[in-house]
């Protein structure tokens, strides 16, 4: 498990809203304004939350969680270049609330079972869902469990659905 | 109804990008932001604005949201980890701890000629009935006034009435 990849891209449309919790997922590229310490790199995951300019959304400012001094940093930044953070409960909530915005695919209530009690999500996905090959090789009883004491699988499988419907698999981000 | 927001005072509510509404300090009144975090004695935290960039608040300086859907969550989020004795207190029946805020929905009970008999929040494992209870017994579960997002103010409302009884700020300004 590398909870690293518990992300969703940020350009798919209407999924980043405000306060979304965000890492940085542009590729390395520095940024002249920002002192080394504060460069994306590897090992130098920056997280922050978005806050969107205008109702097109593509693009906002980022407060990350880093500091400069006695100030924190705030970017101009183009939702393309961040991913939505699902390690986080409100990145999670965020993730629901566009598949549930989304056109029912599957003839059921997306949201209702992404909520739902911890041992039973994964494998109401795998039956309730559609496509099973999205999930087989999650394990329902996968215990393992996120920094705030949510189950990984629950958040993969999450992540794979939003994927999917966006037609988005193979996603880098 | 009143203005749909809660007290940031109350402990564990704001969370990290909960929609706030700062009240006083350098941001005008009325300026909303989200929250970033608290300081260790958690008696203040950070706001970030357009406007202004992020500002140190004190915690009685913001109130949450609920006219946002993430504030709206991060209420519910805040009821997950209440005492559940407290929601015990006002519900007439409930059927499980709510585990989880990502889904929920208000249904209005009625009896035979229409008058309200009472409230019933629906989470996906559990439900909770508030019937005849004082605390919702004024709302009317046919009003249809939204809010901006196209959610139902009087589902806001309710979930606002019952955190501020759960956690003992009834009649709190902050």
């Amino acid at each position: 498990m590398n909870d690293s990849i518990l992300t969703l891209p940020g350009d798919i449309p209407g999924l980043l809203r405000r306060g979304s919790p965000v890492v940085w997922a542009a590729p390395i590229r520095p940024n002249p304004t920002l002192p080394a310490h504060l460069q994306a790199g590897p090992g130098r995951e920056r997280r922050g939350l978005w806050m969107p300019l205008g109702p097109k959304a593509d693009e906002g400012m980022v407060c990350w969680d880093t500091w400069c001094g006695a100030n924190r940093v705030e970017e101009h930044v183009y939702a393309g270049d961040l991913a939505l953070d699902l390690s986080d409960p409100t990145g999670r909530a965020h993730a629901a609330w566009w598949l549930d915005s989304q056109p029912r695919q599957y003839g059921t209530c997306w949201s209702g079972f992404i909520a739902s009690p911890r041992p039973r999500v994964a494998a109401l996905l795998g039956s309730v869902v559609g496509p099973s090959e999205l999930f087989a090789d999650l394990d329902p009883d996968d215990l393992r469990t996120l920094p705030d004491g949510s189950r990984w699988v629950d958040t993969e499988a999450l992540r794979r659905i939003v994927l999917h419907v966006a037609g988005r698999e193979g996603s880098d981000v | 109804m009143s203005e749909l927001t809660l007290p940031g005072s109350i402990p564990g509510l704001l969370r990290r990008g909960s929609p706030v509404i700062a009240l006083v300090g350098r941001a005008r009144a009325d300026t909303r932001g989200l929250c970033f975090g608290h300081g260790l004695d958690h008696t203040g935290t950070l706001i970030g604005t357009q406007r202004e960039g992020v500002v140190w608040y004190g915690l009685g300086d913001v109130r949450l949201d609920l006219s946002d859907l993430t504030g709206r969550a991060h209420a519910l989020l805040w009821l997950t980890t209440c005492d559940v004795a407290a929601l015990e207190s006002i519900a007439d029946d409930m059927t499980g701890p709510i585990v989880d805020a990502l889904y929920w929905a208000w249904a209005g009970w009625e009896d035979d000629t229409g008058a309200p008999l009472g409230w019933e929040l629906n989470l996906w494992n559990a439900r909770y009935f508030f019937l005849n209870d004082d605390l919702l017994v004024d709302l009317n579960h046919r009003d249809v006034d939204t809010l901006a997002d196209g959610s139902r103010a009087v589902d806001a409302e309710a979930l606002r009435r019952i955190v501020l009884h759960v956690a003992g700020r009834e009649g709190s300004d902050v």
